[in-house]
């Protein structure tokens, strides 16, 4: 039982730090049909100045308000200096744009803080473990779900409740009628980029305790973040969600009984879910 | 816009006399070393590590040997094998390098281990540890300077089979992972020990936590978990081992705990056991000199792989020199790396001519918190550890 408790927090925590990690490549992806390959990299941004902000100031939630700040602002400037020019441009240009900032942000990550392999104690509230029902269970990783869990309830809710929700669903159900309507899209994709590296940002930060901080760091998440969005059905965040669960859920089977293999659950999951659904869980047939 | 059209004929102009300026340079008989290294991703740090090692033995030589001027030709391998083949290719045909330093990975040796063999170029393994390398597959154009994955982890079986009986493996699941545990399983059986668990985690894995969950299920039972991460997951099993409190004791080869990460994992290393051929606080006149001037050069401290590279760049260094920058007899050049002193920092140091294997002491080794940082404690020194398989036959 304590086994099987344990395993379930594992499980829920990693599906619910990917969703917050893909929260903003979906948005973007279904809003602007814009792939931004550099998305990983607002994360690694967000653990690096959150990292430095926690270490100047001895506090964590200085550091991850430095970190959603910090790279909510990288996001909006690379928004505003480089996504604004290619939306038009397709696919191609994207891919390849996005591409070549992931290098540009690894290098200047490299130049400011080092190559080396940086981490970050847990805060001392949260350091603590302890037993629960015969099973050893690490307060990070409930503070890590239970984070990840308001998170993704306050962006469901904002985008079913708040009028900003509103404009953004009706903008990435059809973008030519919402922008008749008098809406304008543009500028709702630029504030929907900065959340998403904001929470991005976040994500980068709080995963310090766990797997550390190094330049390239988001290259190893984005490949993630890409399965969920395409899983969840392009632009759907509820369907980001359940992706994500699903993975957290796979990769933790996978780890349990074929570990040499178990980044192959994710794609194995990905396989039959689009076999099943080829639109993803709850994506529209475009 | 317009000024993007103008500039472009100018980037053009200095791109080709770079190009122009590298291919003249070329014609004036430069020493050309090609490294097939990783920079980026889990296996990066090793091969900047190396990089920075031969960088400092190609200063001490005043940037020549022989008159001839010494050049690296370095590429990412993205520690990916055919990546790797590649860039083989490219280097010894279109580049027509005289030496090759390299491989980071032990499946990245393996995979270019037949066309080092027929280009006839030297490749020195500047640290994959793949037994195979230096046995069955062994060619007399490849030596290594690092280690053999035998090397490290049969001594520490014997030393765990002093200490524990029973044990867990935990080893990346790819072809090092798998030589290393067979080798400290044969070790530690042959004092006595069992290993009653086994774990392959996938290469690149970040997050170890069920692994944890796995054992823990089975800690009254252990004594001992030995593991091998390699690369950028070491930092995240190291911290995350102590945060799961897990009791038996944390072994594996020194790369594991290494120098370099005591940065990222503080307090979570200490007591974790190790297997070495390297520890930087060696109190030897040649170490200490060493690491001055790595320190120097770098302003930082260098561990197992920074001496590596460095021997690696000074054996390449002093074989060129005592055959006065001739390098067309392929069995006199052998024979030269055999012959010279490489006086390398880590002491012991001699290259086995039956298989090209360094022959070197492994020292178990304890990390222990001292005032100012971290170091690995000497707890027993095996002297001149030797490969005692017998299946490489040398055929050029």
């Amino acid at each position: 039982m304590g086994i099987f408790l344990e395993y379930t927090v594992n499980a829920v925590q990693t599906g619910l730090l990917l969703f917050i990690i893909s929260s903003g490549l979906t948005l973007s992806f279904g809003l602007m049909r814009v792939i931004n390959m550099a998305h990983g990299s607002f994360y690694m941004v967000g653990a690096f100045l959150g990292l430095q902000i926690a270490l100047i100031s001895g506090s964590f939630l200085l550091g991850l308000a430095g970190a959603a700040i910090g790279s909510a602002l990288t996001g909006l400037l690379a928004e505003k200096v480089l996504f604004q020019r290619i939306y038009a441009r397709g696919p191609f240009a994207q891919v390849l744009v996005s591409f070549g900032l992931i290098f540009v942000f690894d290098e200047l990550v490299r130049i400011l803080w080092g190559g080396e392999i940086r981490s970050m104690p847990r805060p001392t509230l949260l350091s603590d473990s302890f037993e629960f029902a015969g099973a050893h269970l690490e307060a990070y990783r409930l503070f890590l779900i239970a984070f990840g869990g308001v998170l993704s309830g306050l962006l469901l809710w904002s985008l079913v409740r708040t009028p900003f929700g509103m404009m953004v669903r009706a903008a990435v159900d059809d973008r030519e009628s919402a922008e008749l309507l008098g809406m304008d899209v543009r500028r709702l994709f630029s504030f929907v980029f900065l959340l998403g590296s904001g929470v991005a940002g976040m994500a980068g930060f709080v995963a310090i305790p766990l797997v550390n901080a190094f330049p390239g760091m988001g290259d190893e998440v984005l490949i993630s973040a890409l399965v969920v969005v395409v899983m969840g059905g392009l632009g759907s965040v509820l369907g980001s969600l359940v992706a994500s669960m699903l993975i957290g859920l796979a990769l933790t089977l996978g780890q349990i009984f074929v570990a040499g293999y178990a980044p192959v659950a994710m794609y194995l999951v990905l396989a039959i879910v689009l076999l099943v659904s080829p639109n993803g869980l709850l994506g529209k047939a475009e | 816009m317009n000024v993007t059209r103008f500039q472009i004929p100018h980037r053009m102009v200095a791109i080709s006399a770079i190009v122009m300026s590298s291919l003249t340079a070329h014609a004036a008989e430069d020493l050309r070393i090609g490294t097939v290294l990783s920079f980026s991703q889990v296996m990066g740090i090793y091969g900047n590590a190396i990089m920075d090692g031969m960088r400092l033995a190609v200063e001490e030589a005043g940037g020549q040997v022989a008159g001839r001027k010494i050049v690296f030709v370095s590429e990412d391998d993205k520690n990916d094998p055919k990546v790797a083949l590649q860039l083989v290719r490219r280097l010894v045909k279109d580049e027509k390098v005289d030496f090759l330093v390299g491989p980071v990975g032990s499946h990245i040796v393996q995979a270019i281990r037949e066309d080092v063999h027929r280009s006839k170029t030297f490749l020195l393994v500047a640290n994959a540890g793949n037994d195979e390398v230096t046995r069955e597959l062994c060619s007399p154009y490849i030596i290594r300077t690092s280690f053999s994955n035998w090397q490290w982890n049969y001594p520490l079986g014997e030393y765990a089979g002093s200490t524990g009986k029973r044990a867990a493996v935990v080893a990346s699941n790819f072809v090092a992972g798998k030589q290393m545990a067979a080798a400290f399983r044969a070790g530690f059986e042959s004092k006595g020990g069992k290993v009653v668990e086994e774990v392959w985690p996938a290469m690149g894995t970040a997050d170890f936590s069920n692994v944890f969950t796995g054992l823990r299920a089975k800690e009254s039972e252990l004594d001992i978990v030995w593991s091998f991460i390699p690369g950028s997951g070491t930092v995240n099993y190291v911290n995350q081992y102590a945060q799961a409190k897990l009791k038996p004791i944390n072994m594996g080869p020194q790369s594991n705990a290494d120098d370099y990460f005591f940065g990222a994992m503080q307090d979570n290393a200490v007591g974790v056991i190790g297997s070495g051929h390297y520890v930087v606080s060696m109190d030897t006149p040649r170490n200490r000199a060493f690491v001055a001037s790595f320190q120097k050069k770098y302003r930082r401290m260098p561990a197992a792989v920074d001496v590596q590279g460095y021997d690696s760049a000074r054996i390449i260094i002093e074989a060129v020199k005592k055959l006065n920058g001739q390098l067309s007899d392929k069995k006199a050049v052998r024979q030269a790396m055999l012959d010279v002193n490489v006086d390398s920092p880590r002491g012991y140091f001699k290259i086995d001519p039956s298989n090209g294997n360094v022959i070197q002491n492994i020292y178990i080794t304890k990390v222990v918190k001292k005032v100012g940082g971290y170091s690995h404690e000497i707890l027993r020194t095996l002297e001149k550890v030797k490969d005692p398989d017998q299946s490489c036959k040398l055929e050029w």
